[in-house]
């Protein structure tokens, strides 16, 4: 083929093809997606249904619902938004998914990561989409509700072995300062197991969070799949 | 389902477009001869520099012991058996 | 004249009419010889700085209190650093280098203005090491193969289309007849990239898309990377020099016609393989999958094509420190492929997906094809750029041995460990409990990630036999013939 022209068209429509169906498409099927309730409202009988739809006969009707209702998924805010800039900076996607695929492939929901597959809605708040794609680690979808202790997060991004011998996940100790203990000792103080004396702080001393050491568990424990979607129920 | 109608026309209609223009590319090139003597391009990276029919890449300083032991490993009626044009 | 036509005719790069050929390709070969070199220097020496990332990365997989303490190099910002350095580093320079010569080789002319491509390549490694210092300073943005900073990006891609901008001048101003299917991999690349990276840019970072539109998005440019860029590179070096070397045409012109553009058409599609069983619409994973099992076409026939090719000449292949990379990283291509292909299937996905044997298939493909296929590429050009011969073959069959075998043991470990990982992740007891807990499933991995920093160790051994091999050549004294195809051999017909 001598002709530019024609091989260039080739080239550009090769690649335009996978683009508009791909990415275009996708972002016309479910673009618009928003926020729902977990519970709508019978129009007629007042009567609470999960989901944002019903069916009345064979239509599919929007439920009605109050204007202070909660909806879902909820934007993360505040020190949970810091903290996901620090699980972003820190890389730790790179051993962490968060995405639950559904029941009956793959052992995610047996493993409690999540008791719903999670499905683009969950995502659409999202600044950015970390779906990850190594589980070097477990899933961290849910890990609010499997995790919901603090003081456990801490002790195990001080060092891992405190909680999980022989993982391979990294330390993250300086996410954490060592200080002189002021008037009385810090309510979030690590409580060094006894099996780690090497690890333990010279006395009158404490390890806390640093700011970012606490934002980035707040971010963790807002981590939440607590909600249904009418397009993903609970599985049993 | 409403929701789903308007991108299954919209992929529809895309794919007929890059399906038509592809057979009409492909349909414009074979008229004008684009794809004639389409075998003689394999040609195009040899010259008189570097000719058909003779290796051009050996270990640094073994480049004569190579050749004579190619020439040997060669049969004989296999010799300028791709050369002739 | 204008200034700006005279700018125009002064890039106008075709050689003098009756100027004799070999007259011709020197001076093509002395015009490229500036930018090709800064090339291929920063190549090399991006690959060391990714080798040591790669073994800081690899180290701590197994052994997380290694470096521990210090945040600029915990894993996931040194492996991102690795990932960067190899790919837009090592990878990039080493395509600019090699596919600008082969361009210039097939089309007959060469750059004028160089100065300005030494610019513009001077500006990609400076974008590529403040990206890299962004990764490991916390400007991490943990969307794959997009690490860096945004902020680098305009650099990055301004630099990249001035690059990319001299190989469409010399493919306009080409000496007549047909364009030899390398050529058609290089343009397509060259256009291909740019687009991808601009699109995955503003749809990731700078206007993020609703979603995991992100995540669809990411992953078309992830996987078009690989497919779009450095694959056709690859292919575009293989299909110039294996048949080069051998002095022998492709087997088939045809079959490589339409290789060319069935990956063109069916690789665009296969990055939703990456997302199976993930928070996207099914019929865009099912399409991700159809384009990945369609993917068997092109690379059969190149497969058949390479094979025939070399077929009756592996004595002369294996005589040739170019052919023996080359043809180690076509079967490469072949393998990686089909196992690409095979990964895409439900089933087999469902036990691979998040595993190691996903890095595994990346090291198979990016490493044993890609990077072995510019290993031979350097290997051939140099000498005819620099006009001297390599100083050491002892060095070059080291650098060979130690890539062949630490890349096989690399990818043995990976696919083995990776399988083993994902099977006890998915695997339950008869009360539909999982049969290991996750710390069992690390346990077992841990010492396939040791053999991984071996097989890494060996890989870095070969590196710097090249890196050493490289800079002895550059520092050398010039070589005494003045012919640019030094290695041809002019009474040629004793080889008959
Ligand atoms: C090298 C890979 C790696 C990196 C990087 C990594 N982790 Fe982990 N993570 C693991 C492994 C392996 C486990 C399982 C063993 C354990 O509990 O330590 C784990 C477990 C966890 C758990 C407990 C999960 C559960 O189900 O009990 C949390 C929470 C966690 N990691 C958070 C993080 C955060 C936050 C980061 C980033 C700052 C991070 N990880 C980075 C490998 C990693
Ligand atoms: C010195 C030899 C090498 C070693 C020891 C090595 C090691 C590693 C390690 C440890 C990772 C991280 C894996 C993970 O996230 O779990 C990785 C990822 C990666 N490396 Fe390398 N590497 C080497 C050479 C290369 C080269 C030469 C290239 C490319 C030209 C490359 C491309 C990649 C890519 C693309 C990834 C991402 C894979 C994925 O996320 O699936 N590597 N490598």
């Amino acid at each position: 083929m001598k002709n530019l022209p024609l091989l260039f068209m080739g080239i550009f429509f090769c690649l335009a093809f996978s683009f508009s169906g791909l990415i275009l498409s996708s972002m016309i099927q479910y673009g618009h997606l928003e926020p729902v309730t977990e519970f709508v409202n019978h129009p007629d009988t007042g009567e609470q249904i999960p989901g944002a739809f019903i069916e009345i006969g064979d239509k599919l009707v929007q439920g009605v619902n109050q204007p202070d209702e909660q909806t879902f998924p909820i934007e993360s805010v505040g020190l949970a938004q810091q903290g996901k800039q620090t699980y972003i900076n820190m890389g730790c996607l790179y051993c962490h998914s968060q995405q639950v695929r559904r029941k009956g492939f793959g052992a995610d929901y047996e493993r409690g990561w999540g008791d719903r597959q999670t499905v683009p809605r969950d995502y659409i708040l999202q600044q950015r989409v970390l779906l990850g794609t190594s589980r070097t680690g477990p899933d961290l979808m849910s890990i609010g509700m499997r995790q919901p202790s603090a003081e456990w997060h801490y002790l195990h991004l001080y060092n891992p072995q405190f909680t999980s011998p022989g993982s391979i996940m990294p330390p993250f100790r300086f996410l954490f300062e060592t200080r002189k203990i002021g008037d009385a000792p810090s309510p979030d103080a690590l409580k060094i197991p006894d099996g780690f004396p090497a690890e333990k702080p010279p006395a009158g001393y404490e390890i806390v969070p640093t700011d970012r050491g606490r934002e980035l568990v707040a971010y963790l424990l807002s981590l939440k799949l607590n909600y249904e979607l009418p397009e993903s129920r609970f599985s049993e | 389902m409403g929701q789903w109608n308007g991108y299954l026309i919209f992929i529809a209609a895309l794919g007929c477009v890059f399906f038509f223009s592809a057979i009409g590319a492909l349909y414009w090139a074979v008229r004008h001869g684009e794809f004639k003597k389409l075998e003689k391009t394999s040609r195009q990276i040899f010259d008189e520099e570097e000719p058909e029919g003779v290796h051009t890449d050996f270990f640094p300083g073994e480049a004569d012991k190579m050749r004579r032991k190619l020439a040997r490993s060669r049969k004989p009626e296999k010799a300028g058996h791709h050369t002739q044009d | 004249m204008s200034p700006l036509l005279s700018f125009f005719s002064s890039i106008d790069p075709r050689p003098k009419p009756g100027v004799p050929l070999k007259v011709q390709l020197s001076q093509i070969d002395r015009e490229m010889r500036v930018p090709i070199v800064l090339f291929v220097v920063s190549a090399i020496l991006w690959l060391q700085a990714g080798t040591v990332f790669a073994l800081i990365a690899s180290i701590k997989l197994h052994n997380p209190e290694f470096l521990g303490n210090v945040e600029w190099l915990t894993f996931g910002r040194a492996r991102s650093a690795h990932l960067n350095a190899m790919a837009f580093g090592w990878g990039n320079n080493a395509i600019f280098a090699v596919s600008l010569w082969i361009m210039a080789r097939l089309c007959k002319v060469s750059v004028k203005h160089g100065g300005l491509l030494v610019v513009a390549g001077a500006f990609w490694n400076v974008g590529v090491t403040a990206g890299v210092i962004g990764i490991l300073t916390g400007g991490l943005t943990s969307v794959e193969w997009l690490e860096m900073p945004p902020q680098v990006a305009p650099l990055l891609a301004i630099s990249f289309i001035l690059v990319a901008v001299w190989g469409v001048i010399m493919f306009r101003y080409r000496a007549l007849g047909h364009v030899y299917v390398s050529q058609w991999y290089i343009l397509g690349a060259l256009f291909w990239f740019p687009w991808l990276y601009v699109i995955a840019q503003t749809m990731i970072l700078w206007l993020p898309a609703r979603g995991t539109v992100q995540a669809i998005t990411n992953w078309w440019f992830g996987h078009n990377v690989l497919g779009l860029w450095l694959t056709p590179m690859g292919l575009a070096s293989i299909y110039y020099f294996l048949p080069k070397v051998l002095g022998r045409p492709i087997h088939s012109y045809y079959l490589s016609v339409l290789g060319f553009w069935s990956l063109a058409l069916f690789y665009n599609w296969a990055g939703v393989h990456h997302l199976i069983g993930g928070p996207i619409p099914v019929w865009l994973v099912s399409a991700g999958i159809v384009g990945s099992i369609m993917m068997v076409i092109p690379v059969v026939v190149t497969a058949i094509n390479h094979h025939m090719t070399a077929a009756g000449n592996w004595r002369a292949v294996w005589c040739s420190p170019t052919l023996r990379f080359i043809v180690f990283g076509g079967m490469s291509y072949t393998l990686a492929s089909l196992a690409g292909s095979a990964m895409a299937l439900r089933d087999i996905n469902v036990i691979t997906h998040f595993t190691q044997f996903t890095v595994g298939h990346a090291h198979h493909g990016v490493y044993a094809f890609f990077t072995m296929t510019m290993f031979g590429g350097i290997y051939f050009m140099m000498p005819r750029i620099l006009n001297r011969e390599w100083p050491s073959a002892a060095l070059i069959r080291t650098h060979f041995w130690c890539a062949a075998i630490g890349i096989t043991i690399m990818l043995v470990v990976l696919h083995a460990g990776g399988w083993i990982q994902g099977e006890m992740m998915t695997a339950l007891d008869a009360d539909g409990k999982p049969k290991y807990a996750f710390l069992e499933i690390v346990t077992a991995l841990v010492p396939w990630l040791f053999s991984r920093s071996i097989s890494g160790m060996l890989l870095s051994i070969g590196h710097l036999a090249f890196l050493v091999n490289f800079f002895w050549m550059l520092a050398g004294r010039k070589g005494d013939q003045d012919g640019p195809t030094l290695l041809a051999d002019p009474n040629e017909e004793d080889v008959r």
